[in-house]
């Protein structure tokens, strides 16, 4: 090529530098300026020629200066052959303070030899003044906030995100450690996600549900979620990322800001406890209610509404509260409704009026809910009202006739023993003296009888003070084994006459606390009633089982047995199963009922098992530690 | 040996007949004093004649026995007492017992009985 094609290529080269005004120059290997486009004169070295500036060293042709800028990367471009950046401050001669950024790339020959050097220079004025700014408004705000560039380290943290992370300023600017301060393992932060210009589908692998695009600022994600480990028990945030760009819109960074709103959330959860609770309250409280909106018409009801007007909550919601009032009451409860008399807690009977047209006499009470525009009504069935205390005046009834009852029981058992007392005392009288073997047998027989007669008012007696709680307990030590020797040993006679065997399984040494009398009697009744029951020439077996806390006692027979359906109520009192057996057995039934309450005296149970015809066993418990069960 | 005199508090008028029918079988050792119809006339009759044993029913009308038992006790806290009632109840024992009866027969009762517990507490001195 000529030099005169080299000029003329070069005049085009400039031309099109100076078109497109960018801030270019050309250095050979003394820093001397070659070339430079009309950019670095307009832009630097304002009103200076290009001849007067080409020749000149870099340093002094562009910004006037007699040496070299510090840390030039110059001369390593030209020995390395590598492309260089530097940023730098300056202050121009109209007196206005600049950043510029300048790109240093090296020109081969055809040796490979650098023998230039193309200086790029960008004004980032407005980019530095723009961080300068961002770092004040981050750095002075109470936001926690922080920043990161576009290689995920953190450019700002400020002293808000200080103290609600816990990590200092010192520890993570210039890292990428910002997942440390919300989750256990790395991970990106929303920040992140921004500077990756991450897809959608990101975001949602990343924050599930939890997050959305923001409406206010373009580019920016909004996300709420509680993070375990911040604070002691975690805190609930809300987080908001925006995109920071250039003036070239171009993403350079990103700034996150937080706000810990777990004091909301736990408000918020209250509130939502406290309106459960009041609906809980509302819907099973054992009163119809209902909400009256501002146009007299009900948005709400519960069940017991329900129940009281006969329509299901859909129908009575938006219905006006008018039409469940009988027209004759409607001015009456419209006062109470507007509460003219003032009174603290208005409240009239009128006739409501249900689905069907039926009336129920009803109080209502209407009170106004404070700051909303609603009453709430409650109302009171009063012929339930009534009807539970006609219940009630019955009750009392009742027990006034079970104490009359108490009461003639024991006048009873007074009356009806006195009148045996000459019976006894004369037949015993009479034989002292000399009597035919006839007349003595009649005087036996006027005994006996009279003896039987004093046992079943006895057990009468006894029945009726159980029953109204009057038994008093005598507790000591007993040894189950003695009683039932003895007590079986008390039935030898009869067992001769009947001819009748009875085997005991007894282990020797347990004992009850309880009322010895009480469970002598609970065997001694069990044991004759085996005998009775039982027909010549049968057996009876007594066994008593150690369990630890309690001991079982089976008294079993291979009597008559108890037909099964009257099993549940042999222990009740009166019951015999037939009239035959009463009249052979000469009872009233109140056997069975006394041993029960005695076992329940000595916090036991008892139950019989039966094949009719086969036999009986008769079961039962006795605590050892002498608790008594409650009685009613 | 001395008689030992018996009054007898008892407002059933065969329960009087029969006790001292049987009393009767017993002449060489007991006789008895005088009778009261309720409590207030057994104290006044206890006063009057100092028996050695008073017989007291618990069911009577004017004044029970148990406050009688009570009051002849403030009288003479040596006295004897025998009740005899057909309430034999705990809680009647009791309340015999707290207001300082010596003794028990419940009825009804034979002879035996009665002339049984009469022998135990005169017999002792």
């Amino acid at each position: 090529m000529s030099e005169i094609d080299k000029d003329k290529e070069r005049d085009y080269f400039l031309r099109i530098l100076d078109i497109i005004e960018e801030t270019v120059f050309v250095i050979d290997r003394d820093l001397r300026i070659l070339d430079l486009s009309k950019g670095c004169l307009n832009k630097i070295r304002n009103g200076v020629e290009r001849e007067v500036a080409i020749g000149k060293r870099c340093y002094e042709g562009l910004w006037g200066l007699e040496e070299i800028c510090e840390g030039c990367p110059v001369h390593s471009v030209f020995e390395k052959g590598e492309a260089a950046r530097t940023e730098r401050f300056f202050s121009l001669p109209d007196g206005t303070n600049r950043y510029f950024d300048v790109e240093w790339i090296p020109v081969f020959d055809e040796h490979g030899e650098v023998t230039r050097v193309i200086g790029d220079i960008r004004d980032i004025t407005k980019r530095k003044e723009a961080e300068e700014k961002l770092a004040e408004i981050v750095d002075g705000s109470s936001i926690p906030t922080f920043v990161i560039n576009n290689e995920h380290k953190i450019t700002h943290w400020n002293t808000a995100v200080e103290s609600l992370t816990g990590l200092k300023r010192e520890e993570v600017v210039g890292t990428d450690r910002q997942w440390m301060a919300f989750y256990a393992e790395k991970r990106p932060v929303m920040a992140d996600l921004i500077v990756d210009k991450a897809s959608a589908s990101k975001f949602k692998d990343w924050y599930g549900d939890k997050y959305k695009m923001s409406s206010l600022i373009e580019g920016a994600y909004e996300g709420l979620n509680f993070f375990p480990p911040l604070g002691e028990e975690g805190k609930w945030l809300l987080f908001t990322a925006a995109p920071l760009k250039d003036s070239e819109g171009m993403v350079i960074g990103a700034l996150e800001t937080l706000q810990d709103i777990t004091e909301r959330k736990e408000a918020e959860e209250e509130l939502k406890n406290a309106e459960e609770q009041c609906r809980t309250i509302f819907e099973h409280v054992l009163t119809p209610l209902c909400l009256i909106e501002e146009d007299d018409t009900i948005s709400t009801v519960n069940k017991e509404f329900e129940t009281l007007s006969g329509y299901s909550r859909e129908e009575a919601v938006g219905k006006k509260w008018t039409e469940f009032v009988a027209p004759e009451d409607l001015g009456k409860v419209m006062k109470c409704y507007h509460n003219e008399k003032k009174e603290e807690l208005p409240c009239c009977g009128f006739k409501f009026v249900g689905r069907e047209g039926d009336i129920t006499d009803v109080k209502v009470s209407i009170e106004p809910i404070p700051r909303r525009k609603i009453r709430v009504a409650s109302l009171m069935d009063l012929t339930k009202l009534k009807r539970e205390e006609e219940l009630c005046a019955i009750c009392e009834e009742l027990k006034e006739l079970d104490n009359m009852k108490k009461n003639f029981l024991n006048a009873a058992y007074h009356e009806l023993r006195s009148p045996l007392t000459p019976i006894v005392g004369y037949a015993s009288l009479l034989k002292r003296g000399e009597l035919t073997d006839i007349q003595r047998k009649y005087v036996c027989d006027i005994e006996k009888y009279a003896e039987q007669l004093k046992g079943q008012i006895n057990r009468m007696l006894e029945l009726a003070r159980i029953n109204g709680g009057k038994i008093a307990m005598t507790l000591e030590d007993v040894s189950i084994s003695a009683i039932a020797n003895e007590v079986v040993k008390s039935f030898n006679p009869l067992l001769n006459d009947k001819e009748q065997t009875i085997t005991t399984h007894v282990p020797e040494g347990i004992e009850v606390r309880g009322d010895k009398q009480k469970i002598i009697a609970i065997f001694t009744n069990l044991i004759s009633n085996a005998i009775k029951y039982t027909h010549e020439g049968g057996g009876i077996d007594v066994m008593v089982e150690d369990r630890g806390e309690d001991i079982r006692v089976c008294v079993s027979d291979t009597g008559i047995g108890i037909p099964e359906e009257h099993l549940p109520k042999i222990f009740e009192r009166f019951f015999m199963v037939n009239t035959s057996l009463t009249r052979k057995s000469e009872s009233l039934g109140l056997g069975l009922s006394i041993v029960k309450e005695y076992v329940k005296l000595h916090g036991g149970r008892i139950w019989a098992t039966s094949e009719h015809g086969k036999g009986s066993k008769f079961f039962f418990t006795l605590s050892k530690k002498g608790e008594i069960s409650g009685r009613g | 040996m001395r008689k030992k005199r018996i009054l007898i508090v008892e407002d059933a008028p065969y329960m009087r007949e029969m006790m001292v029918e049987m009393l009767n079988h017993a002449k060489d050792r007991y006789e008895v004093v005088g009778f009261a119809t309720n409590g207030k006339e057994g104290v006044d009759k206890y006063k009057e004649l100092k028996p050695d044993l008073v017989t007291m029913d618990l069911v009577m009308e004017e004044m029970d026995g148990i406050q009688a038992i009570k009051k002849i006790k403030q009288e003479d806290p040596n006295a004897l007492i025998l009740v005899v009632t057909a309430m034999d109840t705990p809680e009647n024992r009791n309340m015999a017992m707290d207001a300082g009866a010596d003794g028990y027969l419940w009825k009804p009762f034979t002879i035996n009985n009665l002339l049984d517990v009469l022998d135990e507490m005169l017999g002792k001195d």
